[in-house]
């Protein structure tokens, strides 16, 4: 059943107000933004005095924008591969064997999940203090890895589950080693979702605050943390524009996956 | 056409396989001669290791212990891959980012054949399992019958040394199964493939192959041809396992003249039998052998009171019980059956021929 049959059914008042209720809820605030970031002047106003895309024009020519715009993304594709390098052999290692401790070497994946961000951020800022990884895009990456492999994990172990290993024996039975059976059959069959792993890790680096504002420093300040300082120190208006762009990429994103899945289907 | 060879081609020579440190003997000791050319069914019931000893040949599993042997090789050493075994899975295992081409084209391009001999090759085939207009298709664009011939022309279009079917028809349904039944048959005949083929489904054992194998807790009961083991089980389980059987505990009381005591009365054999007064036995009569009579001979009949009628169209299982409450089981023909009604009586005998002794 979709949600269009209910609606055609007729559902009743309560829950269709319900329903608009909450849209509204989690919808405005970001739509105040996007309003914002068009307006004029050099602080941020609601309602806008006039719309202008000046704020659009500034966020692309200063560099004090385009650098930590910059930085996010080397960080989160830095992240991303070394997060993908250490999920993808782990994934397939405890799909395939059964090895002693295998329990705990899970639980020591799994622990960055557990663990509050702001004990993280601490962590690393007194250990890349001692290390000199602070404020350096290397200790971004490396702390953004971290955080992002136990959930990159349980996608790939995901991805591992629903793959039909008997491929893996027909290809062997064809006559291919296991590296030529994984090179042909396992990793097209499993590119997509690779990708969408890969996905997840750099969402959650581009997306994460909190170590980044203990870690990253001027020289290496990213997106998140730029947006931060922003807010707090200047009130700019770009702000908005930055919040709006990555608000269109999501919901871009969003609908190029359900159009992908109904075309599957 | 080729007729299996005498000589032994693939050997098992006493391979076990055991699980959690030796305590679960999934494969116990099992020796098997395989022919070249042979079309060898492994049948038994599920968890008979029927399976797992199709899995050693493949080089899946390794052996705990005891041979595999290929013209005269020991072949346990030797990974899946290098073996050249062709392999048809009762799930299809279509590799499904390829075409059906690629699909049967994928042996022959890991053994780097020119591109116009695999063409030749695959088209010759996709012809002989009939699906040479479906050559440009993904897999989940077929029927389970088309998806398993593409399968089938997969493990056959390398020139397998061997065959291995694991329950091929296993997914599809009945009349799709005989069919397919027929056209792998035709195939393995026509080409001459030595075919190891495990299924848990007895009228398919007993329709393909040259010789069945029967699995039971890990072990082979018996190895025999189809219509062997049909009429001389070798064991209560072969005869209570393939088709349909009367299985009666007896003593012997005449060796010389073939004749033991049941509970449905004295039965007579054909031959005298090799064994001592008073041995246990056990005497199994097919239902289909077991006629109405006008009168109950002395021997090798009784009279019974008809508890149950089934009607299957082509035949009639009739269930009869004798007077001390032991069940008889017969097939009768809807013509045979007609006069007959719950609680009617029914006098029946057997030929001694027909009678089948074991010992337990």
């Amino acid at each position: 059943m979709t949600g269009g049959s209910a609606w055609s059914r007729g559902a009743p008042l309560l829950p269709r107000l319900l329903a608009v209720a909450v849209a509204a809820f989690v919808l405005l605030p970001m739509l105040l933004v996007v309003v914002m970031s068009f307006g004029e002047g050099t602080s941020l106003r609601f309602p806008p005095s006039a719309f202008t895309l000046d704020s659009y024009a500034a966020y692309v020519t200063r560099p004090d924008w385009m650098q930590p715009t910059l930085n996010s993304f080397v960080i989160a594709l830095a992240s991303a591969a070394i997060t993908l390098l250490v999920t993808t052999p782990a994934a397939f290692a405890f799909a395939l064997f059964d090895f002693p401790g295998k329990r705990l070497v899970r639980l020591m994946i799994m622990m960055p999940l557990m663990v509050p961000f702001i004990v993280m951020a601490l962590a690393y800022f007194f250990f890349f203090g001692r290390t000199g990884l602070l404020n350096t895009m290397t200790g971004v990456v490396i702390a953004h890895a971290c955080l992002s492999v136990p959930i990159v994990f349980l996608i790939q172990s995901a991805n591992l589950k629903s793959f039909d290993w008997t491929l893996m024996r027909a290809s062997a039975s064809c006559g291919a080693g296991p590296l030529t059976s994984f090179r042909h059959v396992a990793l097209p069959l499993l590119r997509p979702s690779f990708l969408v792993a890969g996905l997840f890790a750099f969402i959650t680096s581009f997306d994460e605050t909190v170590i980044a504002l203990f870690i990253s420093g001027r020289a290496a300040s990213t997106l998140p943390r730029r947006m931060f300082e922003s807010v707090r120190q200047e009130s700019d208006p770009v702000v908005a524009v930055v919040s709006t762009l990555l608000f269109v990429v999501v919901v871009v994103a969003a609908l190029a996956v359900a159009w992908r899945q109904s075309r599957k289907q | 056409m080729h007729q299996p060879s005498p000589d032994p081609f693939l050997r098992l020579e006493g391979v076990s396989k055991r699980y959690a440190g030796g305590a679960l003997r999934a494969v116990d000791d099992v020796s098997i001669d395989i022919r070249r050319g042979e079309f060898l069914s492994l049948l038994g019931p599920s968890g008979s290791g029927k399976t797992t000893t199709l899995m050693m040949i493949a080089g899946f599993e390794l052996p705990s212990d005891g041979r595999i042997v290929l013209s005269g090789r020991d072949i346990v050493g030797i990974p899946a891959h290098r073996r050249n075994f062709g392999m048809v899975f009762q799930n299809y295992a279509l590799f499904p980012h390829m075409t059906v081409f690629d699909n049967v084209a994928y042996p022959l391009r890991l053994r780097k054949l020119a591109p116009d001999a695999i063409a030749e090759t695959v088209g010759r085939y996709l012809e002989m399992v009939g699906l040479t207009s479906y050559a440009d298709r993904r897999p989940n664009a077929l029927s389970g019958g088309q998806q398993q011939r593409v399968a089938l022309a997969r493990a056959l279009v390398f020139d397998p040394a061997v065959v291995l079917m694991d329950e091929p028809l296993g997914a599809l349904d009945k009349n799709l199964r005989e069919q397919l039944q027929f056209e792998i048959k035709a195939l393995q005949r026509k080409l001459g493939i030595t075919l190891i083929y495990v299924t848990h489904d007895q009228s398919e054992a007993m329709t393909m192959s040259d010789r069945i194998a029967v699995f039971n807790a890990g072990h082979i009961e018996q190895i025999a041809a189809p219509i062997e083991i049909y009429r001389r089980p070798a064991t209560r389980f072969v005869g209570e396992f393939v088709g349909e059987s009367n299985m009666f505990e007896a003593t012997v009381s005449d060796p010389q003249a073939g004749v033991v005591s049941t509970a449905i009365g004295p039965v007579r054999a054909a031959a005298p039998l090799d064994c001592a007064r008073d041995a246990p036995v056990l005497a199994m009569i097919r239902p289909e052998l077991i006629r109405p009579a006008d009168a109950p001979p002395a021997d090798n009949g009784t009279t019974l009171t008809v508890a149950s009628i089934v009607h299957f169209g082509d035949r009639v299982a009739v269930e009869g019980s004798t007077a001390d409450g032991h069940t008889v089981r017969l097939r009768l023909s809807d013509r045979e059956a007609a006069a007959l009604a719950p609680g009617a009586d029914l006098a029946v005998s057997w030929r001694p021929d027909d009678v089948h002794l074991l010992v337990p």
